[in-house]
């Protein structure tokens, strides 16, 4: 497809007796910013490894920016979730040996190294051997090495892991900014609510399979709850008595009301009626979280115990 | 090809620009040398303790005694010493000097002196009787340390032999307590007590009849055309024979193992520090490994380079490098350093890409090292005889391939030429099975972690694709 800057034809990786992808199909659109999202062991990180071409796939298709995987390694930048560092390197060497790798030829590649350390707020590490920087300042160093030769697709294992909240914005910012420059993204991550909050595109599997992919807005159309949250002023109990209302709930813990909606309700006029009711403090349209989402996709994957996992998986979140 | 270049400079850079590299390589010689040096300064030192004692001689007739009061007088063995020293340097500066070693000459019935010896004052006590029982009480003095040692020698042992294949010998008592050197004194000197009585009883002089046992070394010349001749003595035959080949297998195996073990130790790092997926994000398994191997082929290039530069000095200074070493033997060495290296190489990189730290390897590699130890098992007996059976099959059979044919090539005795480019491109057909098969291991090993394959799973990921 010629949108698209990954295309997946019904690719299959074993290993030994382990069936790791099995019949997947990918589309992922160029400029997009996709969260690639599964279980532990659901395949994701061989699906990025095939794609990267650093293994093959035993059956199946895979086209990179067009073309060949293989060929395509230097426009893409790639943040594995096993991250590593020649430790004795000095930073500004080990920046420059893999943006060398990268295809990068320029005269000026020391200086626009030193541009970029500044940009993420390491102007003095340049000299300094890996080994001593922290480890959230590692993060940085080679969330650079991945971006350095301006990849048209970039690849993100856990980008965010291990950075606390100042560092998480700043790669954030320029997450978006590389989106906005055109950059392919994808994103994988156990963090949902991070995935929520900047992708537009989501690839959930399982068991190797795909059994989620679309956008962020129809997947809260697909998975619309049909529930308002009140929180009436004063705190009294709304009436129960509203048309198209058709159970009305207390939070726990909360002086909030979660009210149920009818199939045919419209929820805009359910909203303005409960306004009229009462003064309010709040009045919102309940959405599914993507963790929510997640567990109900995973918990309907026919015949699993990926619920299971997807339980435990956001509860270590 | 500019990312194997890339990945080959890097691998060559961090391995030399290191400061334990520099000390490991330049220091070696170094260190060689200045273990040498006070290994021969604590020889000279040394001084063996003082020996003071009698020696007892089962001695009919009296000449036997009357000759080892002459060989045990304190002062000639002290006078004969001095002059074994004396030769002893004289012939180390002369080998020195002429590309020589050494070649042991038996100048006197004594062999060369270890160590100056300590003070030796040795009295001989003649006895008589020739019984058992005598026998016994002196073997019971020495055992007392009363006597230094008994000697019993039969007296037909002090006439000329006729037959010249018979080897009469005589019998030694010695104390627990006697040093070996000391036994061996005594033993010298009661040999040359024999050669003296048999001299006298032959109607000749005695120091005459010892004088001419001193066997001369000849100085043989080759005759070169074009008028020049060169050295082909004793010494210098020995230096083709055995040092030359074993510099030249000595040069491929240390710049083999050397690099080997430094490519090992990189892959293994790079695998640990899980920098491995970084690297190949950017360039394929091949395409790494290639770089790897050809940056550390290069590493082990410099080691010959320095370590052959450095020998190549040594006989040019001794006006001795074109008469043991052509350019031929240059190529030859080139030809056979790469195969070895890329031999042990493919193994070395599919050991560090299969194991995750160090401790795995050494199951691994326990193999490999033995393998690295046959070439010096077959050391002596290829160049002892490089065209005998063992030499030729040596060299159709890899890894022993380089290491076979660099001491064949080297040799005095010539090889069939036929072998050269048969084993050649035998050899490079088998680097290159050897490296394909690392390829398939090091694609799938360096992304795997936890438990390190057994050399059957190893073999097992070859049918992978």
């Amino acid at each position: 497809m010629a949108d698209s800057s990954i295309t997946l034809r019904g690719v299959n990786k074993s290993f030994g007796s382990t069936h790791a992808v099995r019949q997947l199909d990918l589309d992922v659109p160029r400029g997009s910013l996709c969260g690639f999202l599964g279980p532990n062991g659901a395949g994701k990180t061989t699906t990025i490894r095939m794609i990267m071409s650093i293994i093959y796939p035993d059956s199946g298709s895979i086209e990179v920016l067009g073309g060949n995987a293989l060929k395509s390694k230097d426009r893409i930048g790639y943040l594995p979730e096993e991250r590593g560092l020649y430790r004795k390197m000095r930073v500004g060497e080990f920046l420059q040996y893999l943006t060398k790798l990268k295809g990068v030829r320029r005269r000026d590649l020391s200086t626009y190294i030193q541009q970029w350390l500044e940009r993420i707020d390491l102007p003095d590490v340049y000299n300094k051997k890996c080994e001593e920087l922290s480890k959230g300042m590692q993060q940085k160093v080679q969330f650079l090495a991945a971006i350095l030769h301006e990849p048209e697709l970039l690849i993100l294992d856990e980008p965010f892991s291990g950075l606390d909240p100042v560092n998480t914005r700043l790669l954030n910012q320029l997450i978006r900014e590389l989106q906005g420059q055109g950059t392919t993204i994808i994103f994988s991550t156990h963090v949902l609510h991070q995935a929520e909050l900047i992708c537009d595109r989501i690839f959930l599997i399982n068991k190797g399979a795909k059994i989620l992919d679309a956008t962020l807005e129809e997947i809260r159309q697909r998975f619309d709850p049909r529930t308002i949250i009140a929180e009436p002023v004063d705190g009294e109990v709304p009436s129960d008595g509203i048309a198209g209302v058709q159970a009305v709930r207390r939070l726990p813990h909360s002086a909030a009301f979660e009210l149920e909606l009818d199939r045919s309700a419209d929820p805009q006029v359910i909203m303005q009626r409960v306004l009229s009711q009462r003064p309010m403090r709040s009045v919102e349209l309940r959405r599914l979280s993507l963790d929510e989402v997640f567990i109900q996709v995973v918990q309907n994957d026919v015949g699993s115990g990926a619920a299971e996992l997807a339980r435990e998986e956001l509860s270590h979140v | 090809m500019s990312k194997v270049a890339a990945v080959a400079w890097r691998e060559f850079k961090q391995t030399v620009m290191r400061k334990i590299f520099l000390l490991a390589v330049l220091g070696m010689p170094v260190l060689v040398l200045a273990i040498a040096a006070i290994a021969g300064l604590m020889m000279t030192s040394h001084q063996e303790p003082p020996i003071v004692g009698t020696v007892a001689i089962v001695d009919p007739t009296g000449e036997l005694s009357a000759a080892a009061q002459i060989e045990f007088d304190q002062e000639n063995i002290r006078r004969d010493e001095e002059r074994q020293q004396r030769e002893l340097v004289e012939s180390a500066t002369e080998a020195i000097g002429s590309g020589s070693i050494p070649s042991s000459p038996m100048t006197t019935p004594g062999a060369m002196p270890k160590a100056a010896r300590g003070e030796v004052i040795i009295t001989i006590e003649r006895v008589e009787g020739d019984t058992d029982a005598s026998l016994r009480t002196l073997k019971q003095r020495v055992r007392e340390n009363d006597l230094l040692a008994v000697a019993v020698i039969a007296p037909d042992l002090l006439d000329t032999p006729s037959d010249r294949g018979e080897r009469p010998n005589f019998q030694l008592f010695v104390s627990e307590d006697l040093d070996g050197d000391h036994v061996s004194l005594i033993e010298q000197r009661l040999g040359a007590s024999v050669v003296r009585v048999r001299a006298q009883r032959t109607g000749q002089d005695p120091e005459s009849v010892l004088a001419m046992l001193k066997r001369p070394t000849a100085q043989t010349k080759r005759m070169l055309q074009g008028g020049k001749e060169m050295d082909a003595s004793a010494g210098t035959r020995k230096l083709a024979q055995i040092i030359i080949p074993l510099a030249f297998m000595m040069l491929i195996w240390i710049g083999t193992l050397t690099s080997g073990q430094h490519l090992l130790m990189t892959t293994i790092e790079e695998k640990s520090n899980r920098v491995m997926e970084v690297l190949l994000s950017a360039v394929s398994p091949l395409q790494l490994m290639t770089g790897k191997i050809l940056g550390h082929g290069a590493v082990g290039l410099l080691i010959v380079l320095i370590y052959s530069s450095a020998g190549i000095v040594a006989l040019i200074m001794m006006e001795r490098f074109t008469q043991f070493i052509n350019t031929m033997d240059l190529v030859y060495l080139g030809v056979f350093y790469f195969m070895a290296y890329f031999m042990i190489a493919s193994i070395m990189a599919a050991v560090g890409s299969a194991v995750s730290d160090i401790r795995e390897a050494n199951t691994l590699m326990t193999p490999v090292m033995l393998l690295l130890m046959i070439p010096w098992m077959l050391w002596m007996p290829i160049t002892q005889a490089p065209n005998g059976t063992v030499a030729t099959v040596c060299s159709f059979i890899p890894p022993m391939i380089p290491f076979a044919m660099i001491l064949r090539h080297v040799a005095e005795e010539p090889m069939p030429m036929w072998q050269y480019p048969v084993s050649i491109i035998w050899g490079y057909i088998c680097v290159l099975g050897m490296i394909w098969m690392a390829a398939k291991v090091f694609r799938i090993g360096v992304l795997m972690y936890g438990k390190p394959p057994s050399p059957l799973e190893l073999l097992k990921w070859l049918r992978y694709s």
